[in-house]
C-alpha cells in the first residue's frame, strides 16, 4: 500500500542532501573568491573601521587572513658549539607584533594575533603593489610611535619565510636602503627603523656592539635584550630553539662574552645562578598570567552588553599597565617574548 | 490470414504460459517475429483472437495482452512511438481492430479484463485527437443499461479507470458528467455485484482530477461524497480501502469544499478506519489525517505569506487536525505499539504511517500536541514491554519538530538521561528508534544535546554505539553531525573565522578515530552505514576549532593512505555491486579529502600536496575514474587543493591539464563538466600567467561548450564566469578569443526573462550575474593593474553602449539580488576608472542613478561598499567632464 508520506519514516542522515550540500558550499566559495580577486583590483575604502560584527560579547577571535604570529625564542641556556653559525640582534623594549601591510592598508597584530591598530605606510602591500603582502617582525615603541623592524616573513612578492635568517635581514637591508621608510610622509604615518644584525664570524663587531653603551643613540630606544639567530634558520611562527633570547646581564655569564659596565643586573640576579633565574623568571611569568586571566575572566563575566573593539582594546590595555606594574623593576621582560597575549602556549596554529 | 495461420497463433499464445522455459522463449520469439513482419494484421489478428468467445480464456487474455503491449508502454518515449505508429495503420485495420476489442468487453470471463485494457489504450491514442468520438458513450451505456451483465457492467468500469488514468490532462473534462453517471451508477449500494462496486471505485479515484466542475456543484458533490461515504462502509474491505483512497484524494483536492461533510462523516469513517484491525483500512485511515496536515502545513504558509504581503489569503485553514487532535493521537500512538518485529524495510505498516502521522500532526499543531502525547512518553518510556518503550521513544522522536524551542529544549534535557539509557536496551528497535531520535534531537535542537551536563556521558554512549548494529550506528553518524555544528556555532564569536576551541575538543580525537574505525567496518553497505560514517567525519572536521588541528593533520595522511589503498583494491573487483561500492568509497574519500583540506594550513600544505596530486593523479588514470560521480569528487578535491596551495600548484599542470581537458569534454555527465569549469576558474585565479601555456586549448574547449546544444544549461553560466578569470589572469593576451567571446556574452545577455516561468528566470538571473562577471574580469585583465589604464581596454569601446543598456535593463525589471547589484555597481566603478569622463554622458541615467542609490541602502557589506563606490567614481568623471 503505498502512501505519500513513505520517505518520512525513521528518515535519518539524507546523503544526498549533504552531498548537494557541499557541492552548494564550494560554488559559494569559488564565487567569493573570484569576487574577492575582483574587488582587488578596485581602489575600495575597506570597511575596517566599523566594528566586525559579534555574536556575542566574547572577545573577537583572531582576524582571518592572518595566520602568522611572531616567531619566539627560547632562553639561551648554553653557549653554542659554533657561535659563529649565529647572529646578534639587539633588541629593544616594546610590544612584539607583525606588522601586515596588504590590499592598501597596513595592520599591526600583537602577538596573539589581535589587531591593535591600522594605518596607510609605504611598505608593498598598502601604499603600492596592493596585490602584494609584506609582513614585518616588529617590535613597536609607543613614546617614539616607532616600528624597530627585526625580521619578515613576507616583502612585497617576496616570500621569505622559507628563507635562511641570513637571507632575510640581507633582503631587509637591501629594501630599507631603496627605500626610507623611516620617514613619515603623505603615504606612510609611521616610522619602520630596521634594525642592526652582527656576525658573530666578526668578533670584533660584536665585541663593540657589546660594549657601546647605550648601543641605540641616546639611549632611544632603550635596549631590553639581545636576540640569537641561527643564520640557516627559516621563520617559523612560533617558539623555536633556532632563535635564542637573554638580557644584557647574562651575555657574560652565559656565553663569556663581557659586556658594557652600564648593564645592571636586577637584585635577585645571582651571575653563577643565571640558569635558575630564567626558570624563576619563567614561573613567576605564568603565576602572574595566571592571575591575569582570571582577572579577566572576572571582567568578562560582569560585561553585560556586548562590547565593541574598543572596549576589547581597553581590557587589552589594562592587563598591559597591569604586568607593567607588577613586573616593574623587570619591566623589559614584558618585551615581546612575553607579553600577555602569550599568555597560551604557542598555539599549533603557526607556521 | 488463413485459419490454419490463426490456428497456429492461438496455439503459440498459449505457450506464452507454459511453465517450459524453451516453450516459452521460442513463443516469445514467434511473436516478436509476427509483430516484426506486418504489425497492423498481427495486432488485427489478436483482436480476432480475442473477441472469439469459442478460444480459450488463456489464449484471448494473451492476445489481449500481447495487443495492449503494442499500444502503450511504461517508457514515455516508446509509447509516443507506439502511438505514432498506430496512425500510421490502415484506417480499416483500425477501425477492425477497435470493433473487435470494444466487443470484446464484457464477454471475457477472466479477471482483469483485458480488452478493457486493450480499449483504453486505444482511447488514449485516439480521444485526444476526436477520434473514436462515440467510445464514451458506448462504455457509459455498458455500465447503466438496464441487463447489462456484471462481466459488461465492470469491464466497462475497468476501461473507464485505465482511461481516467492514463489520459492527458483536458481531454475528459467536457465529458466528465457522462463518466461521472457511469462510476457512481457502478458505486451505488444498491448495486449487487462488489466487482462492479470496486471497478467502479478505483475508476472514481482515477477520475478525481478532472470533475472538478462536478465538485464545485453543491448537488453533485453531495451526491458523489454520499457515495464514497457509503462505499467506506461496505463489507468488502477492497472496496472499503479504494473508497477511503478516493476520500483521501478527495480531500488534497477539494479541502475548501469540505466542511459540511467533516463533522458529520469523514471525520468519524477516517477515525475508526484508523482503528481498524485490517491494516489496509487503518493504512488508509492514517493517510486521510496525514494528508489533512500537510494540506493545513500548506494553507498556514499560504497565510503566512498572503499577511506578509498584506492581502488576505485565497484559502484558509479550517483547523481540523487541531480539531482531531485529542481524538487522532490516542489511536496513533496505541498503533505504534503494534510494531513489525522483524523490521522489514519495505514493507508500510500502521505503525510506522502512525509515526509519520505524528510527525505532521505536530509540524501542523506545534505546541498544541504536547499534552496528548507526553502522558503516554512518561507512563509507557520504561515499560517492560519493548513494544510500549519503542513506541514512547518513538512519539518522543516523531513530534519533536513541532514544538516550539522553549517548550522543547526542557523537555529534551528532561529526558535526556534515560534516553541514554535506553540507548543500551535490550531491543535493538528500541536502541535503533533512540539513536534515530538522537539523530533528530541533535538535528532539530542540538543546543540541548551540547549541554555541559551530559555531554560526556551522551559521547560515551555515541562513542560505544559506533559499534552497535549498522542501521543504530548510521543514526549516531548523524548524531554527531548536528553535534558538530551545534558545538561550532556555539563557539565562533566572529563570522567566518575559526573558534579557538569548542564543546568537542576534549573529545575529538576519540570521535575522530572512532569514525575513522566506523568507516572501515565489514558490514558498512548495511544502512549506508559508511556514507553516513565519512559524512559524520567531514563535518566534524569541518567545524572543527584551532586547537584540534593535529588531530585534522593526522585525518589527512590517514585519508590519503585510503585512498592509495583503495585503488589497489581495484583488481579486485569481480562484480557489479562491488563496482557500485567501489566508486562511492572513492567518491566519499574524495570528499573526506576536501574538507581535511580545507583545513590544512597554507604552510602545511607544500608538505602533502605531491603525495594528495599523485593519489588524485593515479584515480583519474584508473578505470574508476572514468565514472562520473568519482570524477566530480576529485575534480573538486583538486579545487580545494588549488586555493591551498595558489601558484604553487601549477608544477602540477603538465600532468593534470589532460584530465582537466577531459572533464571539461563531458558533456554527457553535467555535474563534471561543470565541476571542471568552476575548477578552471580556480586554477586560472591562482596561477595567472602561469597558464598561458594550457589557455589556448581549455579556451577553445570552454567556446565549443558554450555553442554545444546538448550540454546541460546549468554548466553555461559557470562557464561565462570562467571566462572572466581567464581573462582576468593572462591580461591582455585574452584579446585573442575577445571578439567571439564578447559576441558569446551579448548573445547571453540579450536572453528575455518570462514572467510565467519561475525557473527560467532564476536561470536568467543566474546567466546576467556571470555575464556580468565576465565582463568585470575581461575589462579588469585589459586595463591592467596601473594607475593609467593599458590601452588594450579600447578594445572593449564598441561594446560600452550595448554593456550599459544591458545594465539598465537589469535595473529596470526588479527583483534584483544583492549579489547582481553588487557585481554590476563593481562593474560601472570600474568602467568610470577605464574610460574616465567620455563614458559620463551614458551613465548620467535616471535608472543608473537611482539602481545605485538603492544599492547604498542594502545590507550586504558588499553591495553596500560597490554601490557607494561607483556613485563616487561617476562624480569623479562628471567633475572631470565639468574641468576639461
Amino acid at each position: 500500500m503505498d502512501s505519500s508520506f513513505q520517505e518520512l519514516y525513521k528518515k535519518g542522515l539524507d546523503m544526498g542532501e549533504q552531498q548537494k550540500q557541499r557541492q552548494k558550499e564550494l560554488l559559494k566559495q569559488q564565487k567569493l573568491r573570484r569576487q574577492q580577486e575582483q574587488d582587488d583590483s578596485r581602489p575600495l575604502q575597506k570597511s575596517e573601521k566599523t566594528p566586525p560584527k559579534k555574536k556575542s560579547g566574547k572577545r573577537s577571535g583572531h582576524q582571518k587572513g592572518i595566520p602568522y604570529r611572531p616567531q619566539l625564542s627560547e632562553w639561551l641556556r648554553h653557549k653554542p658549539e659554533n657561535l659563529s653559525e649565529w647572529l646578534l640582534v639587539p633588541c629593544p623594549v616594546g610590544k612584539r607584533c607583525l606588522v601586515v601591510a596588504s590590499k592598501g592598508i597596513t595592520k599591526a597584530y600583537s602577538k596573539g594575533g589581535w589587531m591593535f591598530i591600522d594605518f596607510r605606510s609605504s611598505l608593498p602591500g598598502d601604499w603600492q603593489h596592493q596585490k602584494a603582502q609584506t609582513i614585518l617582525d616588529c617590535v613597536y615603541e609607543e613614546n617614539a610611535d616607532t616600528f624597530y623592524v627585526l625580521d619578515a616573513i613576507s616583502f612585497g612578492q617576496q616570500h621569505l619565510q622559507e628563507c635562511e635568517a641570513s637571507f632575510r635581514f640581507y633582503w631587509l637591508r637591501a629594501r630599507f636602503e631603496e627605500n626610507d621608510y623611516a620617514k613619515i610622509s603623505e603615504h606612510n604615518d609611521k616610522k619602520f627603523k630596521l634594525l642592526d644584525h652582527f656576525d658573530f664570524e666578526d668578533t670584533s663587531a660584536v665585541e663593540q656592539a657589546l660594549h657601546k653603551y647605550p648601543i641605540f643613540p641616546e639611549n632611544k630606544p632603550v635596549l631590553d635584550g639581545f636576540l640569537f639567530y641561527h643564520k640557516e634558520a627559516s621563520y617559523v611562527c612560533r617558539e623555536t630553539p633556532l632563535v635564542c633570547w637573554l638580557f644584557p646581564f647574562m651575555m657574560q655569564d652565559v656565553l663569556g662574552l663581557p659586556v658594557s659596565k652600564s648593564y645592571k643586573a636586577p637584585e635577585d640576579y645571582q651571575p653563577s645562578h643565571a640558569l635558575q633565574y630564567m626558570d624563576t623568571f619563567d614561573r613567576k611569568l605564568a603565576e602572574h598570567r595566571k592571575t591575569l586571566k582570571e582577572q579577566k575572566k572576572k571582567v568578562n563575566e560582569q560585561e553585560q552588553e556586548p562590547h565593541t573593539m574598543e572596549a576589547d582594546e581597553g581590557v587589552e590595555s589594562d592587563e598591559y599597565d597591569s604586568l607593567k606594574r607588577v613586573l616593574d623593576q623587570q619591566r623589559r621582560l614584558e618585551l615581546g617574548e612575553f607579553d600577555m597575549d602569550c599568555a597560551e602556549p604557542p598555539s599549533a596554529d603557526g607556521c | 490470414m488463413t485459419s490454419d495461420i490463426a490456428m497456429q497463433l492461438i496455439a503459440i499464445l498459449e505457450k506464452t504460459v507454459s511453465p517450459d522455459k524453451n516453450e516459452l522463449l521460442s513463443a516469445k520469439n514467434f511473436l516478436e517475429q509476427a509483430a516484426a513482419s506486418n504489425l497492423p494484421e498481427f495486432l488485427k489478428a489478436l483482436s480476432e483472437i480475442l473477441v472469439n468467445t469459442t478460444n480459450s480464456a488463456v489464449a484471448r487474455m494473451a492476445a489481449g495482452l500481447q495487443l495492449k503491449n503494442h499500444l502503450t508502454s511504461k517508457d514515455e518515449k516508446i509509447s509516443q512511438q507506439y502511438q505514432e505508429r498506430w496512425h500510421q495503420f490502415p484506417s480499416e485495420i483500425r477501425e477492425l481492430i477497435k470493433n473487435n476489442i470494444l466487443a470484446a468487453l464484457g464477454t471475457e470471463n477472466t479477471r482483469p479484463s483485458c480488452a478493457a485494457q486493450c480499449v483504453a489504450y486505444v482511447a488514449v491514442i485516439e480521444l485526444p485527437i476526436n477520434r473514436w468520438s462515440m467510445l464514451i458513450q458506448t462504455l457509459v451505456n455498458k455500465v447503466v443499461s438496464e441487463g447489462s451483465s456484471e462481466m459488461h457492467r465492470e469491464s466497462a468500469l475497468e476501461a473507464i479507470g485505465y482511461i481516467c488514468q492514463d489520459i492527458r490532462f483536458g481531454v475528459l473534462e467536457n465529458q466528465s458528467n457522462d463518466v461521472l453517471t457511469a462510476i457512481i451508477h457502478g458505486m451505488r449500494k444498491v448495486e449487487p455485484s462488489n466487482h462492479v462496486r470496486l471497478a467502479a471505485t478505483t475508476a472514481l479515484h482515477n477520475s478525481l482530477e478532472f470533475t472538478k466542475s462536478n465538485f464545485e456543484k453543491d448537488m453533485e458533490r453531495n451526491f458523489i461524497m454520499e457515495v464514497v461515504c457509503e462505499a467506506t462502509q461496505c463489507q468488502d474491505s477492497q472496496i472499503c480501502v479504494a473508497a477511503l483512497q478516493c476520500l483521501v484524494k478527495v480531500m488534497t483536492l477539494y479541502y475548501q469544499f469540505m466542511e459540511p461533510y467533516m463533522a458529520q462523516a469523514l471525520f468519524p469513517i477516517t477515525l475508526a478506519a484508523m482503528k481498524s484491525e485490517n491494516d489496509a483500512v487503518a493504512l488508509q485511515g492514517i493517510e486521510f489525517w496525514s494528508n489533512v496536515c500537510d494540506e493545513e502545513i500548506d494553507l498556514a504558509i499560504e497565510s503566512q505569506e498572503a499577511t506578509d504581503q498584506g492581502r488576505a489569503p485565497q484559502r484558509v485553514s479550517k483547523h481540523y487536525a487541531r480539531g482531531a487532535l485529542q481524538f487522532l493521537t490516542p489511536v496513533l500512538v496505541e498503533k505504534l505499539a503494534k510494531q513489525d518485529e522483524c523490521d522489514d524495510e519495505d514493507t508500510w505498516s500502521p505503525a510506522k504511517a502512525s509515526s509519520v502521522c505524528l510527525m505532521v500532526l505536530a509540524t501542523c499543531c506545534e505546541d498544541e500536541i504536547v499534552p496528548h502525547v507526553l502522558p503516554f512518553i512518561k507512563e509507557n518510556i520504561e515499560s517492560p514491554n519493548w513494544r510500549y518503550r519503542d513506541a514512547a521513544v518513538m512519539t518522543f522522536g516523531s513530534v519533536l519538530n513541532g514544538l516550539e524551542t522553549n517548550t522543547l529544549k526542557p523537555l529534551v534535557e528532561q529526558a535526556m538521561p534515560t534516553l541514554i539509557r535506553l540507548m543500551y536496551d535490550s531491543s535493538v528497535i528500541v536502541r535503533d528508534t533512540t539513536a534515530w531520535t538522537f539523530g533528530r534531537i541533535c538535528d532539530i535542537i542540538p543546543e540541548a544535546a551540547i549541554n555541559k551536563t551530559y555531554l560526556q556521558t551522551l559521547l560515551e554512549c555515541f562513542v560505544k554505539s559506533l559499534k552497535s548494529e549498522p542501521r543504530v550506528a548510521a543514526n549516531v553518524c548523524w548524531a554527531f553531525i548536528g553535534l558538530s555544528d551545534a558545538a561550532c556555532e556555539a563557539a565562533v564569536t566572529t563570522e567566518g573565522e575559526t573558534p579557538e576551541t569548542y564543546a568537542l575538543s576534549p573529545y575529538f580525537e576519540i570521535i575522530i578515530t572512532q569514525l575513522l574505525e566506523t568507516t572501515d567496518r565489514s558490514d558498512g553497505a548495511q544502512a549506508n552505514l559508511r556514507g553516513a560514517a565519512y559524512e559524520a567525519l567531514m563535518d566534524m572536521i569541518k567545524n572543527s576549532p584551532l586547537d584540534c588541528y593535529l588531530v585534522v593533520q593526522r585525518t589527512t595522511l590517514v585519508i590519503l593512505e585510503r585512498l592509495n589503498q583503495v585503488m589497489q583494491m581495484e583488481t579486485q573487483i569481480n562484480n557489479h555491486s562491488d563496482r557500485h561500492q567501489f566508486n562511492d568509497l572513492q567518491s566519499l574519500l574524495c570528499a573526506t579529502l576536501q574538507s581535511v583540506l580545507r583545513k590544512v594550513h597554507e604552510q602545511d600544505a607544500p608538505q602533502i600536496s605531491d603525495a594528495i596530486m599523485t593519489a588524485l593523479l593515479t584515480m583519474f588514470n584508473s578505470s574508476a575514474g572514468k565514472s562520473g560521480g568519482v570524477q566530480e569528487d576529485a575534480f573538486l578535491a583538486v579545487s580545494t587543493l588549488v586555493e591551498l596551495l595558489g601558484a604553487q600548484f601549477a608544477k602540477y599542470m603538465p600532468a593534470f591539464k589532460d584530465f582537466l581537458v577531459m572533464g571539461l569534454k563531458n558533456h554527457q555527465e553535467y555535474q563534471v563538466c561543470c565541476a571542471s569549469v568552476g575548477l578552471t576558474g580556480d586554477i586560472f585565479r591562482a596561477l595567472k600567467d602561469l597558464m598561458m601555456p594550457y589557455a589556448n586549448e581549455i579556451m577553445t574547449v570552454l567556446i565549443n561548450n558554450l555553442a554545444e546544444p546538448s550540454l546541460h544549461r546549468s554548466v553555461k553560466p559557470q562557464i561565462l564566469s570562467a571566462f572572466g578569470d581567464v581573462a582576468l589572469s593572462i591580461g591582455s593576451n585574452f584579446l585573442t578569443y575577445l571578439n567571439m567571446v564578447l559576441d558569446m556574452l551579448r548573445a547571453a545577455s540579450n536572453l528575455q526573462t518570462d514572467a510565467n516561468n519561475f525557473d527560467m528566470n532564476e536561470y536568467i538571473n543566474e546567466l546576467r550575474e556571470s555575464v556580468l562577471e565576465a565582463y568585470t574580469g575581461i575589462m579588469q585583465g585589459l586595463k591592467g593593474v596601473d594607475q593609467t589604464p593599458h590601452p588594450d581596454v579600447m578594445h572593449m569601446e564598441p561594446h560600452l553602449m550595448h554593456i550599459i543598456s544591458f545594465i539598465k535593463r537589469i535595473a529596470q525589471e526588479g527583483d534584483v539580488s544583492d549579489s547582481m547589484l553588487a557585481s554590476a555597481a563593481g562593474f560601472i566603478g570600474d568602467l568610470c576608472t577605464s574610460f574616465g569622463p567620455r563614458l559620463y554622458p551614458l551613465l548620467d541615467d535616471a535608472i543608473i542613478t537611482q539602481f545605485l542609490a538603492e544599492g547604498k541602502r542594502s545590507k550586504a557589506q558588499r553591495t553596500k561598499m560597490l554601490c557607494t563606490w561607483a556613485v563616487k567614481e561617476i562624480k569623479k568623471i562628471n567633475t572631470q567632464v565639468i574641468t576639461q
